[in-house]
């Protein structure tokens, strides 16, 4: 009895609010939607919109490193990364610094009395001071040299030394008439991670680049297998004899007289 | 007649007021309907043909293809860093062979340089002669290449004769 009073006046109710309510209950509906799943997917249609140019950015610097790649041929790439690892090797390479002071000797027509290595420790410890080595920004072979021949010959054999690769860089010069002492640093770098993002922009190289591989290029010092010796004749000339050697042999203070 | 007590009137009046609501609330509930329906077709049609899913297949099979050059893309760019470093370094290295050839063409012919020390971008120097003048032209020679900041400091130190009228000296200059 009582229910059927109350469902009578809900009806009577809803017959007399009828029109406000059927409009108020749309207005609500669509005010949910709107606040609840459009706007949201406003949002993010926004944001698959900037995913788009993203990604068609990243397609655009994709196909350019893709066809720069390309067209860069095997050939010069490998001749420049010779180069390079020429100039600047991963690890104390004793031939290549042996023949650049040969090379400079000769061009400079002075002699090598003798000449110094400072190696480091050749041992497992040394591995760990190797790493912390490999931290510093230009790790060097330091090679002591004695050098005949006066002011102009000793200054040539800079020269000549400075324009041979590895790198190196005379620190310290101790000269008088007839002989001089040089300490030199040859550089080297090991090997680091190397990162390589593919969405930044392959670049093709500067001219300084260039000019700077077109430069050291110049500069390398051809090595063969066998070890030049250069033994000075009574004109001051040198001639070459080869002999066998390895580098293996040097000791973690090597120290060698040699007629070059 | 008064209003006060014409009920009709006052009734006529509130369902006035509201079929006005009642209207407003109807067109804000089409406007609304329309609006969302709207939207949603919008929405609906955007995200259809979005080329989202088109770019990042695309960018998928760039990526492979590119994969494959990583080996030259890695040689590449070890060059380039490479490059760098050779560049700083040979920037930065000293030329002491250019100071020797600098000073050797301002040393007199009678005047000897007995010794010659470079280190730390400081020079060295003993020299000897038994020409004043001689030793006198290698000073002003000197003096002239500190104005021109080739050295930024010179000290003399130790200048001696013995018997035999022989000058000995030593020289001290300090590099930029």
């Amino acid at each position: 009895m009582s229910n059927d009073i109350g469902i009578n006046s809900l009806k009577s109710l809803y017959f007399k609010y009828k029109d406000y309510l059927i409009s108020f209950g749309i207005i609500l509906v669509c005010l949910v939607v709107f606040l609840k799943i459009i706007i949201p997917q406003i949002k993010q249609l926004s944001d698959l919109r900037k995913k788009e140019e993203e990604s068609a950015q990243k397609i655009k610097v994709f196909n350019d490193n893709l066809s720069f790649l390309q067209n860069i041929s095997d050939s010069e790439l490998e001749s420049d990364l010779k180069v390079v690892s020429s100039a600047l090797p991963s690890e104390k390479e004793f031939d290549s610094v042996l023949y650049a002071i040969s090379t400079a000797a000769n061009n400079a027509t002075v002699s090598i009395d003798d000449f110094t290595f400072q190696v480091g420790k050749l041992s497992t410890a040394s591995a760990e001071a190797t790493a912390v080595q490999q931290q510093q920004e230009n790790p060097s072979l330091k090679v002591t040299l004695g050098v005949k021949g006066d002011i102009n010959q000793t200054k040539m054999f800079i020269t000549e030394l400075s324009k041979k690769l590895p790198l190196s860089e005379t620190v310290d010069i101790k000269l008088d008439k007839k002989s001089s002492a040089l300490s030199v640093f040859f550089f080297y770098k090991p090997f680091s991670f190397i990162s390589y993002d593919m969405a930044v922009p392959l670049k093709e190289r500067s001219y300084k680049d260039k000019q700077l591989l077109k430069e050291i290029s110049a500069w390398q010092v051809p090595v063969t297998d066998d070890f030049p010796i250069f033994t000075s004749s009574p004109q001051g000339s040198f001639e070459e004899s080869g002999a066998s050697t390895s580098s293996g042999d040097l000791q973690s203070e090597a120290s060698s007289s040699s007629a070059f | 007649m008064i209003d006060d007590i014409n009920l009709l009137g006052s009734k006529r009046k509130n369902t006035f007021a509201q079929n006005k609501i009642a209207f407003f609330l109807t067109l804000s509930s089409y406007i609304l309907l329309i609006l969302v329906f709207s939207f949603s077709i919008a929405l609906f049609i955007l995200n259809k043909f979005s080329s989202y899913e088109k770019l990042e297949k695309e960018k998928s099979f760039v990526v492979s293809e590119l994969s494959r050059y990583d080996p030259k893309a890695g040689k590449f760019v070890f060059v380039s860093s490479r490059l760098l470093d050779i560049s700083n370094l040979i920037s930065r290295r000293a030329y002491y062979d250019k100071i020797i050839e600098l000073l050797a063409k301002m040393i007199p012919q009678d005047v000897d340089l007995e010794s010659l020390t470079i280190s730390n971008k400081s020079i060295s120097m003993s020299f000897s002669s038994k020409n004043l003048e001689s030793i006198n032209s290698l000073f002003d020679n000197l003096v002239e290449s500190a104005q021109k900041k080739v050295f930024i400091k010179i000290n003399l130190s130790g200048l001696s004769s013995n018997e035999s009228g022989n000058y000995s000296f030593s020289l001290l200059l300090n590099l930029e």
